[in-house]
């Protein structure tokens, strides 16, 4: 299959530029690449710019409400854990409304894969704070300076439990889609915090600015090395952080019921 | 002979006062009885006052109490005022030297009363005019005589059954039947059956009266939390969802336990509502369960259910509100909640079921209603129902068959319009397709064409209007005479003590119980002469039927207590006297 196999008829509606275009093209490839059959390709999102991306890949989707798309994946993926379930959120999305849901995804390992459209604004409601704006970074259509410090998603997701934890740029589309399709094969709670500037209202986050600091890891960092290279900020670091495998929730739950967990990978 | 016996249980909260209720319960049905018990508690693992009040003969709450077990001085002082004249008192010896002022556990309102009342004497002065039955018993001796084979400590544990043995003979149980009670109750009994000799050694020579046996019946004992749980299994349930809260849990633990369905803890009911909407989106039966607290947080994806037509079954045990209120009372308080539930037109199911049967016959309706329509369905339930218990026939349980995924997944449309606005159901995983909480096409795109929107917001409605025409003549029941000087309307339960307070009152009065609240039934022609609602709440079905029909008067219960018969009973002839408006107080 081709990625122009996943496309459909929508308009798609984001603002020419904007760093979700790469998300949606690097995602479209890496499940064609994987051959995901679309009917078990099951997309779910919360509410803002990102989650438009269900209307725009062909699959079995689910646009859910504001910061709910985990429960409502967990629900799809512990009922059928054939469907490969994707879950496609900004970080107000998955990370302020939504952030009770994001930790207690970590804490069960479902096999969800997560992808951040990490933009550091709501963008649909014209460009308030989101939650990992740095503090007293003013914006152009904020009143005053971020008041609010900064949440790091990799720290949150290592301090909750996920057991892949990247992070990438929507502008570098090859190296998004390989990511996306190691975490497409990886069982259990994985996360992607993908950079995606908002062209309209982050004046400061550019595409530009992104490129100045942004590096990509060597290797997966060690365990003595892996919060540091987490927490850094000047320079950003890229890639694979974290990788381990641990029992899933939904073996778990099938043990406690005395079922033979039908090991389904599900690509 | 008919008997007929109001008795409670009371001790510390902890102190073994549910299993003596439970033994007393199954001791009476061993005899051919028909009981019903209700737990009343504080919110509290251990220490605080609790009670277990006991019908036998009936399936409503009836006042004052035939007898008492007391296994401690507050028990007396809360229930003072509820004994019958000539009551039959169990209690301590030690306790009847015991003032109100001594007791810390006890409430300083409660402490108010009986002062204004008694002054603060012990109760041994207190009790000194009365014609009570009192039998005190030397408890410490007593356990003392158990602790021959183990210590004080452990023996102590054993007291409520001493009381509760004591009692049932007293009442007129023989000492088989109350054996095979505590065998049915513990599954090492031995202890508490030696507790039972010695009790019942005690007591023996005092007066009583053998009961006649009744009428045996081979009947499941059950909660309402049971009996719900029951009937999730029985219809099928293939998962469900929780967040822990009083009075909901102990049907889902019951559920899980069984360890056929997928039980998942939340980590708040928005999500507990989110992963079961999820489950029922890839096709399984599914369902979650909570009260009013959570119930407001699942508001949101009550909303997203009916927009997104997700099918979808709320439990909700309602409990004593606004806020966290009395978190294990009752109260009818979430009815227009129900109701009105989520932002927009959201039309939806909402069942109310009177008793423990009409609970299990509606779970599987409310599975049947959700599944056909594509809409969430409230199952409205009471902390009252959850944790009475009485006896349920065996035969009662439905089965329903797996959902219906027959349709083609070529060209699949999950909103396809039709005549009745209902569209086939794929579920995620069978067809490509979006599922959206957005405004959409019959694909699912998003569209905020006005044409398409108004489609799809009467193809919603439409399957209201449908569902309303299946159920017009199963949306309420109508018992006692048609042609009345009163019609009395009521919801959920208070249905026995309404229907036992008009049997004793013997003048014409129409009961009409609404079973289904949304969409409301068509009363117009049911209402004959002057209407009166009852109701555990501040006049939210009067609200209701003042707009959709008339109301002359409301029957108030909002003390966070059960309903009783003979409180039904007066506020009906204040009704006929020309009270508009009356509220019911009984209850500790």
């Amino acid at each position: 299959m081709k990625g122009f196999d996943y496309k459909t008829d929508a308009w798609i509606q984001w603002c020419p530029g904007c760093g979700n275009y790469g998300i949606l093209t690097a995602l479209r490839n890496a499940i064609a690449e994987v051959e995901i059959d679309p009917k078990k390709l099951v997309i779910v999102s919360g509410i803002g710019c990102s989650s438009r991306i269900v209307y725009y890949i062909r699959g079995s989707n689910v646009h859910t409400i504001h910061g709910r798309a985990i429960p409502v994946a967990s629900g799809i993926k512990l009922a059928n854990p054939d469907l490969m379930v994707i879950v496609a959120g900004g970080d107000g999305d998955l990370l302020g409304i939504g952030a009770g849901h994001f930790v207690a995804l970590g804490r069960r390992n479902i096999d969800l894969k997560v992808l951040i459209h990490d933009n550091a604004v709501y963008g649909l409601t014209k460009g308030q704070a989101g939650p990992t704006l740095p503090s007293a970074v003013k914006l152009r259509a904020m009143n005053y300076p971020n008041s609010h410090e900064a949440l790091n998603p990799l720290l949150l997701a290592f301090a909750s439990g996920y057991t892949f934890i990247a992070r990438a740029f929507a502008y570098h589309v090859k190296p998004l889609k390989d990511l996306i399709k190691e975490v497409l094969m990886h069982r259990g709670s994985a996360v992607i915090d993908i950079l995606q500037p908002c062209v309209t209202y982050n004046d400061l986050m550019t595409r530009d600015w992104f490129e100045k600091r942004i590096y990509y890891l060597d290797s997966l960092p060690n365990e003595s090395e892996l919060l540091q290279k987490m927490k850094e900020v000047d320079r950003i670091p890229l890639g694979v952080f974290y990788k381990i495998e641990k029992e899933t929730f939904d073996q778990k739950i099938n043990s406690i019921m005395g079922r033979k967990n039908k090991g389904v990978r599900n690509v | 002979m008919k008997v007929d016996l109001s008795l409670a249980i009371g001790g510390f909260q902890g102190g073994g006062i549910e299993s003596a209720g439970q033994i007393a319960l199954r001791a009476f049905v061993l005899k051919g009885y028909e009981v019903f018990g209700s737990r009343e508690f504080h919110s509290n693992i251990i220490g605080a006052h609790s009670y277990y009040h006991i019908r036998v003969g009936g399936k409503a709450l009836r006042l004052p109490l035939d007898a008492l077990i007391a296994l401690d001085a507050e028990s007396i002082f809360t229930h003072l005022q509820s004994l019958s004249k000539e009551a039959l008192l169990i209690c301590d010896q030690y306790s009847l030297t015991t003032k109100a002022s001594e007791i810390p556990s006890m409430s300083k309102a409660l402490k108010r009363r009986i002062e204004q009342n008694y002054g603060d004497l012990s109760l041994n002065k207190i009790l000194t005019d009365q014609e009570l039955k009192i039998v005190a018993l030397p408890m410490r001796d007593l356990l003392k005589e158990l602790s021959h084979e183990r210590s004080m400590i452990s023996v102590s544990k054993a007291l409520n059954v001493m009381g509760i043995s004591a009692g049932l003979y007293l009442l007129g149980l023989n000492k088989e039947t109350i054996k095979k009670a505590i065998e049915g109750q513990f599954s090492n009994p031995g202890i508490n059956l030696k507790a039972m000799e010695i009790a019942i050694e005690k007591v023996k020579d005092l007066e009583r009266k053998e009961l006649p046996d009744g009428k045996k019946e081979d009947k499941l004992i059950l909660s309402g939390n049971e009996a719900v749980a029951m009937a999730k299994i029985s219809s099928g349930l293939d998962f469900l969802s929780f967040y822990p809260i009083t009075p909901a849990t102990d049907e889902t633990l019951f559920i899980e336990k069984s360890g056929k369905i997928i039980t998942v803890q939340a980590e708040d009911e928005i999500s507990a509502i989110g992963m079961a909407l999820g489950a029922s989106l890839a096709g399984l039966r599914a369902s979650t369960s909570t009260s009013g607290p959570g119930f407001s947080l699942m508001n949101e994806m009550v909303s997203f259910a009916v927009q997104a037509e997700i099918p979808i079954v709320i439990t909700l045990w309602m409990r004593s509100s606004p806020s966290t209120g009395i978190a294990t009372r009752t109260s009818q308080q979430d009815l227009l909640h129900a109701i009105f539930s989520g932002h927009g037109d959201t039309p939806k199911v909402v069942i109310a079921s009177g008793d423990h049967s009409e609970a299990i016959e509606d779970t599987a309706r409310a599975f049947e209603l959700a599944e056909k329509f594509q809409i969430p369905v409230i199952h409205l339930l009471d902390k009252f129902i959850a944790s009475a218990i009485t006896t349920v026939d065996k035969n009662a349980f439905r089965t329903l068959p797996k959902r219906d995924f027959s349709e083609n997944s070529d060209g699949y449309l999950r909103y396809k319009i039709t005549e009745d606005g209902i569209s086939p159901f794929l579920p995620i995983g069978r067809a490509t397709m979006i599922v959206s909480s957005l405004e959409h096409d019959e694909y699912g795109s998003a569209t905020e064409d006005p044409v398409d929107r108004e489609k799809m917001i009467l193809k919603r409605i439409k399957k209201l209007e449908k569902a309303s025409e299946v159920l017009s003549e199963e949306s309420y029941s109508v018992y006692g005479d048609h042609e009345p000087e009163i019609t009395i309307v009521s919801f959920g339960s208070t249905k026995n003590a309404i229907m036992e307070a008009i049997e004793e009152l013997k003048i014409p009065i129409k009961f009409v119980q609404l079973r289904i609240l949304s969409p409301f039934p068509d009363l117009s022609k049911e209402l004959v002469g002057k209407v009166l609602v009852i109701e555990s709440n501040a006049g939210q079905l009067s609200f209701l039927l003042k707009v959709h029909c008339r109301v002359d008067g409301t029957a108030k219960k909002l003390n966070a207590r059960p309903i009783y018969v003979d409180e039904v009973v007066k506020a009906i002839k204040a009704f006929m006297n020309g009270e508009k408006e009356v509220i019911m107080s009984e209850g500790v």
